[in-house]
């Protein structure tokens, strides 16, 4: 049989069922390659976002001993070409060539102290020494020359160099000038030029930063800092250079090429930086030691942790809304198998083996499924994002799911079918079927157990993710549908009793109905279990990470904004702040460290007025007990606290505050009365504050501004954030669109039953709007009680995997422990998602085309 | 039921001709005759079939006997849920019965395998449903239908039937043509469904059940949705196969048109061949019906419910033994009539009494 006429024949159902293949298929490919390019944005963000010194592979010596062969840049070269071949393979794509990007080597001279600038005596100011690859094309000279060979003065070399043309000016160095620098080698340098950077924003020069511009340094016990210039040298002072043993450093930087990091290379990429920081020494042999200064590894190993988050999160959800729709496609290749029934039996009864019906049915869905799922492959390619394997295998998988489901219903023309009478019905299910049950729920529950019991496997890091964790949720659906199933009819029949007593009729049947409706029609209208609870578990997941997100920012704050100042702060500078507008509230305090007598554990000490404090938290997550002296959870068992410091104070805790302390830190944290020492800390409570107007308020020179809105868009900002936020409401749109074609599938499946016992009823005087409402009251209350078991479903899936998502990495390092209590998005969702199926159901039976009653009563006859 | 003593003193004592128990009474059956249904084309032999699902039993066929000769043309008939249905499955190869023996042209319907049961329906059996629509393929042309069997037959396309004679499409098409021509319907070979006819619609699903020359073909109500005149043309193509072909008809009927034309009309009760009418033309060119109670290879007799009922019988009776007769009575008063009685069988169901025909 030609499928295509049988395709034909059923073009309507054939028409819904691609749909469903292609929305399957482009949603199951393109939602991991759009999730993909976005953890690839974040990671391409996290790369720009860090400094190059960190990213890029730094490969550092110092030399102990002046070598015996002179220093060239072929040296140079050559130990760079070393380093270069010691590279993993794994990191040749990532990094880039030589003069391009960050790559480049250079010899740095430090620790050179100004004795004397054209016999003019300097102090606290540095000129260090430097040579580097590639300079001379990347500098301007706008005085002097290039530096040339080095000379003679008083014995010890005298080194030309060129000096950035602002380091110079701050310095007070111009082109011409001799200066004499001390250290335990006679050295001297003579400026021979000024230059400026061509591109400064050149990640060359953000290596480099100490020569373009004067470091201030300021030392330990050092009231003035100092002042670090660089003066470049030309390639004929190297062998100088090298000479110059002491504080001289050594760096060969291979610049990694960001955008071609990407998260599929990630894995590999921390390996191979492990493996190439223990290659360096071995590279650098000899007594100069040598090492790789990087934290790429440790960025991707951060960025790595996060997207694992991230992908078991959207592995549960896109898994879930992969189940579902593969349920609806199951019902359409259902309805698709019962409309070809009549055929496919009467083929059958012609002598068709069934092999041939397997075949015939099988091409038929194919030839519907094949292309549509081509389609949504095709349409996934003018999604953004690399293409994965599972964008190949997902619509594979659907298509072949579909193929497998129609050759699945040949079994139903399989004959002879012993002891089964379509008039005689089951009326319990077989002992075998119940013990399957049953083991199903015990599974399920003794799984969930265990998952919350042992956590996630420790090997998560290699295998990437947990099978539990996806397993346990699809477990714990199937049971709950499972019960669902067999229980329902109970509440309904209690129902039915009371709809009994009315005495309208219409309530009493369709509830009847509704109970007695077999389990494999209530099955259909299962599918919106798993549709609600995956829709109800991201909110739910959704507000816990924005609760967390707000608390961990709170925490980090400690207010709606803090001015940190090491200058005192003067009541007036308080009462600028509080006249900006939207402030509505200021509290000082001082911090100090300060030192617990008993074990000289330092403590952060906030002397703080605590009532007003409080009122500056008011409605934060933040709680602050009622008590002038609180401490940090970890000063708890320690009774009466001895602080020494100045003055010596002597406090009895009152209470403790769990979070605050991550204002400093998370170390110990004493908030106690005020001293009368002049605050440093300045706590302000408003609206719509901005960081830039405290400052400039407070006018404090080095004071610093935090606010809550800066710290909160911080955490949010995140590309993976979004990409989760953006993923749930994708999957939950998707889901409201199946669970809605899946109760009409079901509606259109049953149809033919349902209309021959509304025939029946009509025959008996049933009118048209009585028979709407007995279809909506028959279908209404499997789509309520499923969407209450969805929604409650929903709501404990977060707290069963609760160790299994670990939500910190999104939250600022803060752990998502409890879950938001406000019930009003999960409600909603659930009830909106009923109310739609249930006017999909009013719609079908309002607008659905009805047979005259006469045609109706007649088929039933017949048994058609 | 008891069995009492014929009055005259020579009459021999009933306990010296029937064995003592119904063993006996089986293995001498089987000592003195043929094997049941030997030669016949069609054997059922105490056939039950019993439905069973959780808590819910039901008996459709009790012990059914039939015995259908090659060639013959039959009707069934029976009231609604008789095991007309049920027993038409079981010939089918649809369904397979509890126990007994089903046969058909040599094949036994119990014992098949799924290849053997495949190869029945390709080969030994065809089928005509009571819905019109049922019959056919809505999307193919009537000659498409006829042809479609005996491509299934014919395995894959393009191949060599190895059951029919047509072994090429050719060949396919032209048994098409010849088998629609043969029933009146020709003219219908490039219509579908839609735009024929319900009688046309039923001789053409004759043409299909055909169309594998297939030895026994069962049509289920053939003629229930048609009106009378269209039912004369389907009965009349049936019989010209039946005729023409030799094929073996079984044709489950309410119909009194066909029950009344068919040379044997066989009755269903409760699961149970009841009785049956033989028709043969008498010397004066008449058709002469006869309506025979069955009786069953271990001697069970279903009276006709009407018969039982104008008695009274109930749970046990009366029978005596005469010379060329069994009498049969109600139990209180079997034995005062029958003494009354001038022991002559009666043929009909008059008031008093029963008796068969031995």
């Amino acid at each position: 049989m030609n499928p295509w006429t049988l395709v034909r024949v059923n073009r309507g159902v054939a028409a819904v069922l691609g749909l469903l293949v292609l929305s399957a298929c482009l949603l199951v490919a393109a939602l991991p390659k759009v999730t993909q390019s976005a953890y690839d944005e974040a990671l391409r963000d996290t790369m720009a976002d860090s400094e190059p010194s960190r990213t890029d592979l730094v490969v550092s010596s110092r030399r102990r001993s002046s070598p015996d062969i002179p220093l060239t840049p072929e040296t140079l070269l050559g130990m760079e070409r070393r380093f270069r071949e010691a590279l993993p393979a794994e990191l040749h794509p990532v990094v880039s060539p030589l003069g391009t990007g960050g790559s480049h080597y250079g010899v740095y001279k430090r620790e050179n102290p100004i004795i004397s600038v054209d016999g003019e005596i300097r102090s606290h100011e540095y000129l260090d020494l430097g040579w580097l690859s590639d300079s001379a094309r990347r500098v301007r000279y706008v005085a002097g020359r290039p530096p040339g060979p080095p000379e003679k003065l008083d014995g010890g070399p005298l080194l030309e160099v060129a000096l950035a043309r602002k380091a110079a000016e701050e310095m007070q160095l111009s082109v011409g000038s001799t200066v004499l620098l001390g250290g335990l080698e006679k050295l001297a340098a003579r400026v021979s030029g000024l230059f400026e950077p061509l591109d400064p924003a050149n990640r060359y020069w953000a290596h480099n930063v100490a020569v373009h511009q004067v470091m201030k340094v300021t030392k330990p016990g050092a009231d003035i800092p100092d002042s670090y210039a660089t003066g470049l040298v030309s390639d004929a002072s190297l062998p100088e250079l090298g000479r110059l043993y002491r504080d001289t450093t050594y760096r060969w930087v291979i610049g990694v090429d960001g955008p071609s990091v990407t998260t599929l290379r990630a894995p590999e990429l921390v390996e191979a930086v492990r493996a190439f920081r223990g290659a360096v020494p071995v590279v650098i042999d000899g007594p100069s030691p040598g090492s790789l200064e990087t934290t790429l590894d440790d960025l991707l190993t951060g960025h790595l942790a996060r997207l694992r988050v991230a992908e078991s999160l959207l592995l549960l959800v896109v898994g879930g809304l992969l189940a579902v729709a593969l349920g609806v496609i199951a019902l359409a290749v259902r309805l698709l198998a019962e409309r070809m029934r009549h055929g496919l039996a009467l083929l059958r009864a012609r002598g068709a083996s069934l092999a041939r019906i397997a075949a015939t049915t099988t091409a038929t869905v194919s030839a519907v499924a094949v292309p549509a799922a081509a389609a949504g492959y095709a349409l996934s390619y003018a999604m953004p994002g690399p293409v994965t394997p599972i964008v190949h295998l997902g619509p594979l998988a659907v298509a072949a799911a579909t193929a497998l489901l129609a050759a699945g219903h040949a079994v139903t023309h399989r004959w002879p079918q012993t002891d089964r009478r379509d008039d005689v019905v089951a009326s319990r299910p077989s002992p075998r079927r119940i013990t399957a049950e049953v083991a199903v729920v015990v599974l399920a529950l003794a799984g969930t157990y265990l998952l919350r019991s042992r956590g996630l496997t420790t090997q998560v890091d290699e295998r990437g993710s947990d099978p539990f964790l996806l397993l346990v949720p699809a477990g714990l659906t199937l049971a709950v549908a499972l019960v669902v199933v067999r229980c329902y009819p109970y509440p309904l029949r209690l129902a039915v009793r009371l709809a009994g007593r009315l005495r309208p009729a219409v309530p009493f049947l369709g509830l009847t109905l509704a109970a007695r409706a077999r389990p494999a029609a209530t099955l259909s209208a299962l599918i919106l279990l798993p549709a609600l609870a995956v829709a109800v578990f991201g909110a739910v997941i959704s507000g816990g990470l924005a609760m967390a997100q707000k608390t961990s920012a709170w925490q980090q704050v400690g207010a709606r904004a803090r001015l940190d100042s090491y200058l005192p702060v003067l009541p007036e500078t308080v009462e600028r702040i509080r006249r900006l507008p939207g402030v509505r509230s200021a509290v000082t305090a001082r911090r100090t460290i300060a030192m617990l007598s008993t074990d000289r554990q330092q403590v952060t000490l906030l002397a703080i007025d605590v009532p007003a404090y409080r009122a500056v938290l008011r409605d934060g997550p933040l709680v602050l007990p009622d008590a002038p002296v609180l401490i940090s959870p970890d000063l708890a068992d320690r009774g009466t606290l001895q602080l020494l410091g100045t003055p010596p104070r002597t406090l009895t805790p009152g209470g403790v505050v769990t979070g605050l302390s991550r204002v400093y830190g998370g170390g110990p944290l004493v908030l106690a009365p005020p001293d009368g020492s002049s605050p440093n800390t300045v706590f302000v409570d408003g609206d719509g504050l901005d960081a830039r107007r405290l400052l400039a308020a407070a006018g404090l020179p080095g004071a610093q501004v935090t606010t809550l809105d800066d710290v909160l868009a911080d955490i949010v900002g995140t590309p993976f954030t979004a990409t989760i936020e953006r993923a749930f409401s994708i999957v939950t749109i998707a889901l409201a669109g199946y669970a809605l074609t899946a109760v009409f599938v079901a509606l259109v499946t049953g149809g033919a039953d349902r209309a021959g016992a509304l025939s029946h009823l009509r025959a008996l005087g049933l009118s048209q709007a009585q028979a709407r409402r007995l279809t909506v009251l028959e279908i209404s209350p499997m789509i309520v009680l499923t969407a209450v078991a969805g929604l409650l479903l929903g709501l404990a899936l977060p707290a069963v995997l609760g160790p299994g998502v670990d939500l910190s990495a999104y939250t600022g390092g803060l752990t998502v422990e409890a879950y938001p209590a406000d019930l009003t998005v999960p409600v909603l969702l659930a009830a909106g998602l009923a109310a739609a199926a249930v006017l999909g159901a009013f719609a079908y039976a309002a607008f659905g085309r009805g047979r005259p009653l006469g045609t109706a009563l007649r088929g039933l006859r017949g048994g058609e | 039921m008891t069995v009492s003593r014929p009055t005259e003193p020579d009459a021999p004592d009933i306990s010296d001709v029937l064995p003592s128990s119904l063993a006996e009474l089986e293995a001498e059956a089987v000592r003195h005759s043929p094997a049941f249904g030997e030669g016949a084309h069609i054997l059922c032999d105490n056939l039950v079939r019993i439905y069973k699902t959780e808590g819910v039993e039901v008996v459709a066929l009790q012990g059914l006997d039939l015995l259908i000769d090659a060639g013959e043309l039959v009707a069934v008939v029976g009231a609604s849920g008789s095991g007309k249905s049920t027993l038409l499955n079981v010939l089918s190869g649809l369904d397979v019965p509890t126990a007994g023996v089903a046969r058909v042209a040599g094949v036994d319907l119990l014992a098949m395998t799924a290849r053997d049961r495949l190869r029945y329906r390709r080969e030994v059996v065809g089928f005509v449903w009571q819905q019109t629509a049922r019959n056919l393929l809505p999307y193919l042309t009537a000659a498409e239908n006829v042809e479609l069997p005996m491509r299934l037959a014919g395995g894959r396309r393009g191949r060599p039937s190895r059951t029919t004679p047509q072994a090429t499409r050719k060949g396919t098409r032209a048994r098409a043509g010849e088998l629609l021509e043969l029933l009146g319907v020709g003219y219908c070979a490039r219509r579908r469904p839609g735009e024929m006819s319900g009688g046309e619609q039923q001789r053409v699903a004759i043409a299909v059940a055909l169309a594998n020359s297939p030895q026994v073909v069962l049509a289920d109500e053939p003629t229930g949705e048609l009106d009378s005149e269209t039912s004369e043309e389907v009965f009349a193509a049936l019989r010209r196969a039946n005729r023409e072909l030799g094929v073996t008809m079984v044709i489950v009927t309410h119909d009194t048109l066909v029950s009344g034309q068919v040379d044997r009309t066989i009755g269903i009760r409760d699961g149970r061949t009841s009785s049956e009418t033989l028709r043969r033309a008498s010397s004066d060119g008449l058709v002469v019906a006869e309506e025979y109670a069955v009786l069953d290879r271990v001697g069970r007799l279903q009276l006709p419910r009407d018969f039982m009922n104008e008695l009274d019988m109930e749970r046990r009776v009366r029978l005596r033994l005469e010379n060329d007769h069994i009498g049969v009575w109600p139990e209180e008063t079997g034995g005062r009539r029958a003494e009354a009685g001038d022991g002559a069988g009666r043929a009909g169901g008059e008031p008093g009494g029963a008796e068969d025909g031995a």
